[in-house]
């Protein structure tokens, strides 16, 4: 395990704005062992990451809004986060639960994501967590089921993509 | 449909009866029952004409005599590059006199915007450079959204149109007069409105520089009269009048050896790497170094961009129909990608790295941040790529490609499925069972997978036939709507393609006279059904399925808004099928599977017996497009891959 600082921290999420990943990318405001970051990524959108170097914690408050805590496409969504987790998943696709463990949150219909670093290796949870997010966008809500939720939530057609 | 089995719905028919009945009903009141006789209604034929004047012998302009006017010269400059094809309608007709006088193989329809997207159509399924023209003012601009698309597309198309005569310039002299090169900015890779008439040469060889070199795009020449009907009797008189080898080449630009080791060297290293095979390699007539390549290093592909095949979909290296396993690739090399994605449009790893080639250094580096850009052709490429790699076997990423195929065709069966159980409910066709019905018909049954030639575009047509289509050989798939999203040349595009495929031109030869297919949408089909009339004119067997849902398809854009859902409908059931026999192609209505396999079976059988076109009007409801209502809903295409329309 290697410890990672807040500095590093940002340098690695600074690494996915230079590689054009995130299409804008910066600290918000910080304190002692945590920061706030603003990153412009999928449809446009604002996304908020905290990282906690006590607590070894990244947590998205909102990936996805308006989704409501009862509905079958939050109970979905749980179900693709944890297969991300599952033993049969491709290692090099899978987040390893040894290492790192992740949970759904629902806050008046703001899902978001924690990610914490069981092993302290936070530099790997924020690869994850990244990575959870762009197949949450580009597979998850790629199937028919969330097309209605596109159109309503994000605005989808097809000037708006 | 049989007519003489159903003599009340054949095309005479259709017409005769209410005309007969409306007359008779009239002239029943005034006139004795010995004038009721049904008026004769002549049958829709073909101008003995129209096959008469394809067959004469080519009568190019010349010097001799009364000389060459300047579009004669022009249409010379055409044939020595290899037009492939002129589509137009009248207007221009000096110039398109004069190249079809010369040899070109020329088509005219019946709007001009239409003849454009068969223009670019003819140019998807072959490379090649081909032309569409028309009238000054209005049948310029209503060429417009083609031009774009074909720009979007990076077609190298030629865009021809008269203008008027420069001595009318700014007198509003006369009608159709409109300053046409600022309205194409944008959309053209060149143009230029012809004003010296002793230019007329250096222009053309201006126009083919640009439409055969580097990247492709549209060309737009407008010709005031002064230049196209200027006589020129000397070659001395016309400037800069010598051969394409002289005002342009066939160099290309070259990798270094530094950047193609340095490529291999990537590949070599990486674990799951994926080409994405662009335009390019279909433009270049890369395929079979790019297969060869591929296979030496067992290395994904995926095509993208307007045309499909250039990688076929189905062999074991193919990537375009294992959506899932595309987030895995450790490595992309973007070879011919002419329209760049950002990372977050294409469905790739965070953590990918990449390398493009691309024939222009300016591009490199636009949109995707690159670990290694190269500036070179892309058979020289792929060419000397192939040289420097060594052998390598990728089990593991092999098998996740193929685990992933198969993930991806469960799935477009369980939509089949879940369409099968909508259409038998509601007695209409759900748009994955047409679109399984298609696949089925051209790639399960009696016909070669590779043969025939598919289209599709519309918004909720599109994204479910673009899950079935298969393309697996080059110049086999066209993405009408690719990346300008232009809704409706669909048809016309694809009689395009088919007459391409009827030439059997480049990709195309292997396939003579094969028919194409469409499929399209209720909304899309106003913009160019009336070419129907152009496909039964010249014989080129067209395959055209509307899915009809009575409406656009971003008809759920006005649930949540007041007063606006009337904007997005239609009148229901319209007979799109009974146009078409109005227009001189078949017409076939189905509200069933079982309907729609038949259907298909005799549109085939009359494209390949009699070389005719057939309408199927699918009907359907509006509401399959939700997932609330009707699961699956859409489920949007994975870029890149079968179904994406974009980049």
């Amino acid at each position: 395990m290697i410890p990672v600082t807040l500095e590093e921290a940002e340098v690695l999420l600074e690494g996915y704005a230079a590689r054009g990943v995130f299409r804008g990318f910066s600290r918000a405001s910080s304190r002692a062992n945590e920061a706030k970051f603003n990153i412009r990524w999928h449809r446009d959108r604002l996304f908020e990451l905290t990282v906690n170097t006590r607590t070894n914690t990244l947590r998205m408050p909102v990936v996805l809004p308006e989704v409501a805590a009862k509905s079958s496409m939050y109970r979905e969504l749980r179900q693709f986060v944890e297969q991300q987790q599952a033993a049969d998943r491709l290692e090099h696709r899978r987040i390893d639960p040894g290492k790192s463990s992740v949970r759904c949150s629902n806050r008046a219909g703001n899902i978001g994501l924690t990610v914490t670093a069981i092993d302290g290796d936070l530099a790997y949870a924020i690869r994850k967590l990244v990575g959870l997010i762009q197949e949450i966008y580009m597979v998850f809500l790629y199937d028919g089921r969330y097309y209605d939720y596109m159109i309503e939530v994000f605005d989808l057609d097809p000037d708006h993509m | 449909m049989d007519e003489k089995s159903n003599p009340k719905q054949s095309r005479r028919g259709f017409f005769a009866l209410p005309a007969a009945a409306g007359a008779a009903a009239a002239i029943s009141l005034t006139k004795p029952a010995a004038m009721l006789a049904a008026p004769i209604i002549p049958s829709i034929s073909i101008p003995k004409e129209v096959p008469a004047t394809l067959t004469e012998q080519a009568k190019p302009g010349s010097f001799e005599g009364r000389g060459m006017t300047g579009a004669e010269v022009f249409a010379k400059l055409c044939k020595e590059e290899e037009l492939a094809a002129l589509f137009c309608c009248p207007g221009n007709y000096t110039v398109i006199n004069a190249i079809a006088a010369a040899g070109v193989p020329a088509y005219g329809g019946r709007t001009e915007g239409a003849m454009c997207a068969a223009a670019d159509g003819f140019s998807r399924v072959t490379g090649e450079v081909t032309a569409c023209s028309g009238t000054e003012g209005p049948g310029f601009t209503h060429m417009i959204m083609n031009i774009a698309s074909a720009a979007a597309a990076r077609t190298p198309l030629l865009v021809l149109a008269s203008n008027m005569q420069m001595a009318g310039d700014d007198r509003e002299a006369f009608i159709q007069t409109g300053y046409q090169q600022p309205i194409t900015t944008g959309m053209k890779k060149y143009g230029k409105r012809l004003i010296a008439p002793n230019r007329v040469h250096e222009y053309g060889g201006y126009a083919f520089r640009n439409l055969k070199s580097g990247v492709p795009g549209p060309v737009h020449l407008d010709f005031p009269g002064e230049v196209a009907r200027a006589r020129f009797t000397d070659p001395s008189t016309l400037t800069d009048f010598y051969g394409k080898e002289k005002y342009r080449t066939e160099s290309r630009a070259q990798a270094s050896n530094k950047d193609i080791e340095k490529a291999a060297g990537m590949i070599t290293k990486a674990e799951r790497p994926i080409i994405v095979a662009g335009q390019g390699v279909f433009q270049r007539k890369a395929w079979d170094v790019l297969k060869q390549i591929a296979e030496k290093q067992d290395i994904a592909v995926v095509t993208s961009g307007p045309s499909r095949g250039h990688f076929p979909d189905d062999h074991r290296l193919s990537a375009s129909l294992s959506p899932d396993a595309l987030m895995s690739a450790d490595l992309v090399v973007f070879i011919g990608q002419y329209c760049m994605p950002s990372p977050s449009e294409y469905r790739f790893s965070p953590e990918i790295k990449s390398v493009r080639v691309h024939p222009e250094q300016e591009d490199l580096g636009r949109n995707w941040p690159l670990d290694l850009g190269i500036v070179s052709d892309e058979l020289a490429f792929l060419e000397a790529l192939a040289n420097k790699l060594a052998s390598k076997k990728r089990d593991k990423w092999v098998d996740e490609l193929a685990a992933a195929r198969k993930a991806f065709e469960k799935t477009n069966l369980d939509h089949y499925a879940l369409g099968l159980k909508h259409s038998l409910a509601t007695n209409h066709v759900h748009p994955a069972v047409m679109a399984k019905e298609i696949h089925d018909f051209l790639y399960k049954g009696d016909i070669d997978p590779k043969a025939v030639v598919t289209g599709s575009g519309g918004w909720t047509t599109g994204i479910f036939a673009g899950r079935w289509l298969r393309a697996n050989r080059p110049g086999q798939g066209v993405v009408c709507a690719y990346q300008y999203g232009a809704i409706g040349p669909d048809m016309a595009m694809m009689i395009g393609a088919g007459a391409a495929v009827q030439r059997g031109v480049g990709p195309q030869k292997a396939y003579k006279g094969t028919p194409t297919l469409v499929v399209t949408s209720d909304a899309g089909v106003a913009y160019s059904m009336f070419e129907l009339d152009t496909a039964a004119k010249y014989k080129i067997p067209l395959i055209a399925v509307i899915y009809n849902n009575n409406s656009w398809g971003m008809w759920p854009s006005a649930l949540t808004s007041a007063r606006s859902m009337h904007m997005y409908l239609f009148q229901e059931n319209l007979r799109y099928d009974k146009m078409a026999e109005g227009l001189g192609a078949r017409g076939e209505y189905v509200t069933t599977p079982d309907q729609m396999k038949q259907a298909l079976q005799r549109a085939y059988r009359a494209a390949s017996t009699e070389s005719a076109s057939t309408l199927i009007n699918v009907q359907a409801l509006k509401e399959f497009t939700s997932g609330k209502d009707y699961a699956p809903g859409i489920a949007l295409p994975t870029e890149p891959g079968v179904g994406a329309f974009a980049h």
